[in-house]
């Protein structure tokens, strides 16, 4: 009996112990889930998974981009594959994603932190291009219409920049770089966190003197010689020559405030730059300038149920375009504007005063409803109004040649009346099938004072096979409404709008396949097909801007690698071939068919690195009628030794671009400047950066 | 194929410098890799004076990584790992002996021959490795993670029976066999 006993409080001890141990592993599981999903959770918002989103998307972090002589924005975003950059004659910036229509801005859209910050002038960014990288912590660049801000159209593509906003710490930086042409950049960010309450700013201002040399301008094209039964005006023989004022100044303070669920995001950024090729396309004085100011307040609100993610947003943004600029040469003759059968001479030149800005105010709501298993389902509304708060016309008396007359109600350039209400609506699912395999489908529905009702649904399916091959196939349609300069540009020579435009469209169709062979090395080709339709431009005789008649059908193949070579290097390249046609068989002008980048970094030591970026970009062809020479292809090559002292937390870099000092040009408009827009050639840059 | 391609690239080559690591997986691994020591059904028996020693085996470049890790690991555990005492020892690839008194090595970027030998070593000790990258199960580490779609927790299951360790039952419910 006392053996039974014994035997029996034995087992019980036992089996005590095994639960116990159970229950400490039980728990010890529960914990190591917990982390996983964690983990998981700021993947995705870092993008640290990003060849499983269901879009094609690239990330760039910026501790690579300072390692690779990356100084903005704009250096960032022309690694990607696929992505060129257009300019006009204001110096005024478009990256051009696959070819699709680069003599308009607006097809791609800039978020930064999460806002839409493309200008309603132009409904492009160019002045964020500029943007020092050492405020920006990551870039994301989705080609094609897909976008996780469902809310904004996407046409060609999305930029996504995050700053270092997004998780605020106590962490801070001061940065200055110098070089070439003038550099000078100072700077800051710093976050500040008490309990429940964060916040975080950045600052950096940037001046630099660049120039460059253009050999004639319009007038030599004779598109200012008039002749009239009353008189002929020969004006093509005072065509300019002379240096371009590319100079800079821009400052931009951000602020990011954080309490509980609500937070705020605000921006101001102010870019004063040279005047460029000039508004008329004639070779402006240096002093001249052109502002774009562009600044944006919103309000977020975003609260996590258990089954349910609320964000609501209300905000604000201001933006616009201020030009002080001599916009004619002197001993131009023009016809009168009370009397256009005579005709008077601005004997000093003609000068202007012009100046449009506008506000939109908008708010939105967010609903994300995750209560059915594998579902994830979004739903939302955006609404936004925009006007015309403020528009100046003062230029050099138009009938006498001689001061200045105040033009902004009998001959304004711009409709002060302008004005647009947006609504839309969109809905989509994210379903996860099984493990391997997510869909995910929906509608985006706007409607706008300016266009007709667009609706554009969207379906993408994403699935893993094994060994890490990821296979995507996508299809979305979108649409791009007409930018202000396209509708409500008034007596301006140089651009005319036009109030029938609709929107552009674009149907969208990818398959990519990606193949990890580690967590920082993969392949991946993307083949895409685009139809493009109501293409707006304003390559027509009276300069009117208009939707084409025309389907443009793009084709091309993406190949991207990044791995390594040596355990100690990092290497990146990609290669893009486009290529299309319109309805009237033309090509795509201004489009280079194949276009190769790529980086090489080469660690010396964990703290010494040189890097090497290599861009090519082939030939491209002219508009059908421009009787031009092929616009040349180009390659440069920058080159960047970079020093981290890890224990005194500072890094220095020494980055030449170009180092070749190869010509590169943008292509300008037919019968302008005869010659393509060059840029600086070869540059230098010394930066530092210290944290604390 | 490829990946045995791209292996062979990578690990052709002996002498490393400031190999760029990924700051989130770090962070990940440094904070879930200690836990999975608990999940060894004899650990208690491995432990000597009640303190699981937990060594960080890293290339000459990688020391100022190394002592990163150690203070992640530490911010996150402090003194201790559930009932037992923690230390985190750094050591490099050559200072690792068989007599080694350690309770699991976490491997960074080094040489296959290297990362080869301290396997070994833990085979012969039963401990287990885990390594930084799963490209290291070529050389037969144990165990590896990745944070891509979703966090995953690798183990080379060619390998397991070299090492002979005696894990929960629960254990195999958190990981996903690499060669699956």
């Amino acid at each position: 009996m006392q053996k039974i006993k014994i035997s029996v409080a034995l087992l019980l001890s036992l089996m005590i112990q095994m639960l116990h141990a159970k229950n400490d592993y039980s728990t010890l599981l529960s914990s190591i889930n917990d982390e996983l999903k964690e983990y998981e959770k700021t993947a995705t918002i870092t993008r640290k998974n990003e060849h499983y989103q269901p879009y094609i998307i690239s990330v760039l972090e910026s501790d690579t981009l300072k390692k690779i002589g990356v100084q903005t924005l704009k250096d960032a975003i022309t690694l990607i594959a696929g992505v060129d950059i257009s300019s006009d004659n204001l110096n005024y910036k478009s990256p051009i994603f696959r070819g699709s229509n680069p003599v308009s801005f607006g097809q791609s859209k800039l978020f930064i932190d999460g806002v839409l910050v493309n200008n309603v002038y132009f409904d492009g960014y160019s002045e964020y291009l500029d943007m020092p990288i050492e405020l920006i912590k990551r870039v994301e660049v989705i080609r094609g219409p897909g976008n996780e801000s469902e809310e904004i159209a996407s046409y060609a593509g999305s930029i996504h920049v995050i700053t270092y906003a997004e998780n605020i710490g106590t962490h801070g930086s001061i940065f200055a770089k110098t070089g070439s042409d003038g550099l000078k950049v100072g700077g800051f960010k710093k976050g500040y966190k008490k309990g429940d309450f964060s916040l975080f700013t950045d600052f950096y201002y940037k001046e630099s003197d660049e120039s460059v040399f253009a050999k004639s301008d319009i007038l030599k094209s004779g598109a200012y010689d008039i002749k009239t039964p009353f008189y002929t005006l020969n004006n093509s023989r005072l065509a300019g020559s002379g240096d371009i004022p590319l100079w800079l100044k821009n400052y931009s303070l951000g602020l990011n405030l954080k309490y509980k669920e609500f937070s705020f995001k605000s921006r101001l950024y102010q870019y004063k730059q040279g005047a460029a090729f000039g508004f008329n396309y004639m070779i402006p004085k240096d002093e001249d300038s052109l502002e774009f100011p562009n600044h944006y307040a919103e309000l977020l609100y975003k609260k996590e149920f258990s089954n349910l993610d609320i964000t609501a947003k209300i905000g604000m943004k201001y933006d616009g375009v201020e030009s002080r600029q001599h916009l004619i040469h002197k001993g131009v003759a023009l016809p009168k504007i009370s009397n256009p059968k005579e005709s008077v001479v601005f004997k000093n030149g003609m000068y202007g005063e012009h100046e449009a800005k506008q506000k939109i105010y908008y708010h939105g709501l967010d609903l994300s409803y995750h209560g059915i298993e594998d579902h994830k389902i979004n739903m939302g509304y955006y609404i936004s109004k925009t006007d015309t708060v403020k528009v100046r016309s003062k230029i050099t008396d138009r009938d006498t040649g001689v001061g200045m007359t105040d033009y902004t109600k009998t001959l304004p350039f711009f409709d002060k009346d302008a004005s647009r209400e947006s609504y839309i609506l969109t809905m989509q699912d994210s379903f996860n099938y099984s493990d391997n395999l997510k869909l995910q489908y929906g509608l985006n529905y706007e409607n706008n004072t300016d266009i007709d009702q667009q609706l554009n649904p969207k379906l993408s399916l994403v699935y893993k096979a094994k060994n890490d091959n990821i296979f995507k196939l996508l299809y979305a349609s979108s649409h791009r409404n007409p930018s202000w300069q396209e509708i409500y540009t008034l007596n301006n020579r140089a651009r005319v709008g036009n109030k029938e435009l609709k929107a552009e469209k674009i149907h969208t169709f990818e398959a990519a396949h990606i193949k990890h062979f580690s967590h920082d090395s993969f392949i991946q080709t993307t083949l895409f097909f685009l139809i493009n339709k109501d293409q707006i431009h304003n390559m027509t005789d009276n300069n009117q801007y208009i939707n084409s008649d025309s389907e443009n059908h793009i084709r091309g193949v993406e190949f991207e690698y990044k791995g390594r070579l040596l355990p100690n290097d990092s290497i990146y390249f990609n290669l893009s071939y486009i290529d299309g046609q319109n309805s009237y068989d033309y090509t795509l002008s201004q489009v280079s068919n194949l276009l190769l980048k790529g980086y090489y970094i080469y660690n010396l030591k964990e703290n010494l690195s040189l890097a090497t970026v290599a861009k090519y970009s082939s030939t491209k062809d002219r508009l059908s009628y421009d009787k031009r020479e092929k616009i040349s292809g180009t390659t440069t090559i920058d080159t960047t030794l970079s020093y981290k002292n890890i224990n005194n937390r500072y890094r220095v870099n020494l980055s030449i671009k170009n180092i070749l000092d190869k010509e590169v040009f943008y292509a300008s408009k037919p019968y302008t400047y005869e010659d393509d827009y060059p840029i600086v050639g070869r540059s230098f840059s010394i930066n530092f950066e210290k944290e604390f | 194929m490829m990946n045995r391609l791209f292996l062979l690239l990578s690990l052709l080559y002996t002498t490393l410098f400031g190999y760029e690591y990924d700051k989130l997986l770090l962070k990940a691994q440094s904070n879930i890799f200690p836990k999975l020591i608990l999940l060894d059904k004899d650990i208690s028996k491995k432990v000597s004076n009640n303190e699981v020693i937990f060594c960080i085996v890293h290339h000459t470049s990688d020391l100022i990584k190394s002592i990163k890790i150690k203070k992640l690991i530490e911010n996150k555990y402090g003194k201790y790992l559930e009932k037992y005492k923690l230390k985190i020892v750094i050591k490099e690839f050559d200072e690792i002996k068989k007599d080694d008194k350690v309770n699991a090595y976490y491997i960074l970027q080094g040489s296959r021959t290297k990362i080869k030998k301290v396997c070994k070593i833990a085979q012969k000790n039963n401990i287990p490795t885990f390594a930084y990258d799963p490209l290291y199960f070529y050389t037969d580490a144990l165990i590896s993670m990745e944070i891509q779609n979703n966090s995953t927790i690798y183990l080379n299951k060619k390998a397991l029976k070299k090492y002979n360790i005696n894990f929960a039952d629960i254990f195999y419910q958190i990981v996903r066999f690499f060669d699956e």
